[in-house]
């Protein structure tokens, strides 16, 4: 069996890749769906990697990918970008 | 409690001998709607002493008579004389069943099925039997084995016929803060400085990485989940004709 896994449809008011596709590439950077999937990984992953640098862990690749698709860390992090968005929003 | 109108119907409808309850019985087969409405009449005393029995302080009084005497009228409808019973001896299942249904529909904001209700109550009086009988509280198989249900049954039922109490209702007429929400344990990271100081410094850390993301990536998040800058902000969190059709 693949071990490949596509990131967990998500809980929010989301797009779809295909739409984030379309959406970027009308906006001047080219993609497909999967590229743009590909791009919500890589984030997510830069995310885990400095989060498991300032706590002194190390993480394979593997591991930091595991963690980066995990549907619980991505909620997360969506949160805490909610809330950054609503105190900026405060602010302003 | 009981309206005027109530008492002087009762009043006026004095308890009726078996002949004339045979007799009442039989107009109304023959569709007498003046007989009918004697016999309900004649016997709403029953209704009140069988709603007494059912009545629980949560419940409205009148609103428990009111129903008990739908079970009053079912029983009215399918009387059959022939048979050679009382009326009143017919009537009472008609009424208990009419009380019991509306003490189950209201006595709690979750509703419960009447048969697990009844089964909680044979539960609690097996209970109270077992402890006079031992000296001691029975243990769930003990009352298992005596009322003949599986242990899991009698611990669900136990379970879903829980009362329900309110946060903010007061244990103590003269103050307002004798609550249960003030009783009630705060696990949330406020109680807990230590906890709360680590998940400060986790937001910080969370914040600083979201900095490495570069605008292409963010973007491609926000899209993602739903996050826009401005409610209004349709250059980047465009609407799409999938999403117009949806609306």
């Amino acid at each position: 069996m693949s071990n490949k896994k596509y990131v967990t449809t998500n809980n929010y008011e989301g797009m779809g890749y295909y739409d984030i596709a379309r959406v970027m590439t009308d906006s001047g950077d080219k993609m497909n769906h999967s590229t743009a999937r590909n791009i919500v990984i890589r984030s997510f992953s830069k995310i885990v990697k400095n989060i498991s640098k300032k706590y002194n862990k190390k993480y394979s690749d593997d591991q930091i990918k595991e963690i980066a698709k995990s549907p619980q860390f991505q909620n997360s992090i969506v949160e805490i970008m909610k809330g950054y968005k609503r105190e900026k929003e405060k602010l302003n | 409690m009981l309206d005027k109108q109530f008492i002087k119907t009762i009043k006026e409808n004095p308890l009726l001998t078996k002949m004339q309850e045979i007799d009442l019985a039989n107009k109304i087969k023959k569709g007498d709607k003046k007989a009918r409405q004697k016999l309900i009449e004649s016997n709403y005393r029953l209704v009140i002493s069988i709603a007494k029995k059912y009545h629980r302080d949560e419940l409205d009084f009148q609103d428990m008579i009111q129903e008990s005497s739908v079970g009053l009228i079912k029983a009215v409808d399918r009387f059959d004389p022939t048979l050679g019973y009382k009326f009143s001896t017919y009537a009472c299942w008609w009424i208990k069943q009419s009380a019991l249904q509306y003490v189950n529909e209201n006595s709690s904001n979750i509703k419960v099925p009447t048969h697990s209700r009844m089964l909680n109550s044979k539960i609690k009086n097996k209970i109270n039997e077992l402890e006079e009988r031992n000296g001691k509280q029975p243990t769930l198989e003990e009352v298992s084995s005596e009322l003949g249900e599986s242990v899991k049954k009698i611990k669900y039922t136990i379970h879903a016929n829980k009362k329900i109490a309110s946060l903010e209702k007061s244990f103590d007429e003269n103050s307002t803060n004798a609550t249960l929400l003030n009783k009630v344990e705060d696990a949330s990271l406020y109680s807990n400085p230590e906890k709360l100081v680590e998940s400060k410094e986790l937001n910080i850390i969370i914040r600083e990485s979201l900095q490495l993301l570069t605008p292409k990536e963010e973007k491609i998040i926000r899209l993602r989940f739903g996050i826009t800058e401005k409610p209004d902000d349709t250059n980047n969190f465009p609407v799409t004709e999938e999403m117009m059709e949806y609306l």
